[in-house]
């Protein structure tokens, strides 16, 4: 099944999916405390605005039971990760290291590989409580064919939500972490993209590389902020995803991302999750032609930014359902 | 001689990049041109090495170390004009005299 082409479900679904180790008899500690968790946190399941906290007020809630103990499995999730990460990233290696005569067909099994990774991650940390998504739940549907996503990036998870819900996507991947010599041949090997190196022409490489990859089939995901969202705002967007839509004459698809409370941002770190469970969403707007723009990535940068910013901010924002058509 | 050249940079700005609130005269010739100063982007760098090349024949290589100092302002890109026109013409004297 192709995640990208699940119809949206409703939010009220999702909340009882997925969790088939809750009924079982003597459930664990673990499970016990996702319960808690899920009664406390019910508001997560039907999601009202919540005020993301300020890093003063997280540092209140320290001693709320809630936050203590998604601090504890936040900090067993770090170490399962931590210890288990060596051997996968070992296994992924010695593959990619053998010559292949066709890199796309190959970029494409690690990404299958990777995408059903960060599902089964997303999945055990809906379960833990930890943090609401689920990847077969998407509010709005993409498009077949190649296409490029522009999003808003105000969690480091949202990444992994979207590599969990797209078929053959690729990303551009900062520079430094693209050229760790341990984690290179994944990121090659998945066909992604080096980010720009500080040099004002590195963008011709970025274009070009990414022109090919969606020649080639493939879809990119690109946050045109450069980095994660400050809270409460959007950073400038950068042309460079717009440029790549316009030369390759592929539709851009906005992705509107919250995460409420806000967590693993830049000023929300992984170790102090906050008292109430946070709900990552994503909401997938309709496809833009560059067409409509003249191919003129200026253009289509400024109303899609305007769009993107304005419903990404709104707290009380509300996504029209996906049409009929499943558009 | 160099104002012509800088100030035949700047109508180049305007004009590859097709800023329309923007006239020549109101770049500064040592002025940042990207992000804090006249807000270009690594498209219009992109935009800007290519009308450069059209123009002045000076080629950029999108590896070369030395990009972000040269497209600082418009001061050091008329340098790098300069230094690229001169190393072109001392290699067509070079295949000149060869030839002859």
């Amino acid at each position: 099944m192709n995640p990208a082409n699940v119809p949206a479900q409703s939010g009220g679904a999702l909340a009882s999916r997925g969790r088939p180790w809750a009924t079982l008899p003597g459930a664990t500690a673990l499970g016990r405390l996702a319960r808690m968790s899920n009664e406390a946190g019910h508001r997560a399941a039907h999601p009202e605005p919540v005020a993301d906290p300020s890093p003063g007020e997280a540092r209140h809630r320290w001693r709320n039971p809630g936050q203590l103990w998604r601090t504890a499995l936040a900090t067993c999730v770090v170490a399962v990760y931590t210890v288990m990460a060596p051997f996968g990233y070992a296994l992924f290696m010695a593959w990619l290291m053998l010559p292949t005569r066709d890199p796309n067909r190959r970029g494409r099994r690690v990404q299958a590989i990777v995408r059903r990774a960060f599902g089964l991650m997303h999945d055990v940390l809906r379960w833990c409580g930890l943090l609401e998504f689920d990847h077969r739940s998407l509010r709005g549907r993409f498009p077949d064919g190649p296409f490029v996503i522009v999003a808003n990036h105000p969690t480091l998870p949202d990444s992994s939500a979207l590599f969990a819900s797209v078929t053959d996507l690729c990303a551009v991947v900062r520079a430094d972490l693209y050229r760790k010599a341990w984690l290179r041949p994944l990121v090659e090997g998945a066909r992604h993209l080096e980010g720009g190196r500080g040099n004002p022409l590195d963008a011709a490489r970025v274009v070009e590389a990414g022109v090919a990859r969606l020649n080639d089939g493939f879809r990119l995901m690109m946050f045109p902020e450069g980095s994660r969202s400050p809270p409460g705002d959007l950073r400038p967007f950068r042309r460079s995803a717009f440029e790549i839509a316009c030369r390759a004459r592929v539709p851009v698809v906005p992705v509107v991302i919250r995460c409420r409370p806000v967590w693993i941002s830049k000023e929300v770190p992984l170790l102090r999750p906050p008292a109430q469970r946070p709900v990552l969403t994503l909401d997938v707007l309709d496809p833009v032609d560059p067409a409509d723009f003249g191919y003129d990535s200026r253009g289509m940068l400024q109303a899609i930014e305007r769009r993107l910013r304005g419903l990404a901010l709104d707290q009380d924002a509300s996504i029209a359902p996906p049409r009929a058509d499943g558009r | 001689m160099q104002d012509t050249l800088e100030t035949e940079l700047k109508q180049l700005i305007v004009d590859a990049l097709m800023l329309e609130d923007v006239n020549p005269e109101d770049i500064k010739t040592d002025e940042p041109l990207f992000v804090e100063g006249l807000g270009l982007d690594s498209i219009d760098a992109l935009e800007l090495a290519m009308a450069i090349h059209k123009k002045f024949g000076v080629r950029t290589s999108a590896d070369d170390e030395n990009n972000r100092q040269n497209f600082h302002s418009v001061a050091s890109l008329a340098a790098f004009v300069r230094a690229g026109q001169a190393k072109n013409a001392a290699a067509a004297e070079a295949a000149a005299s060869e030839a002859g």
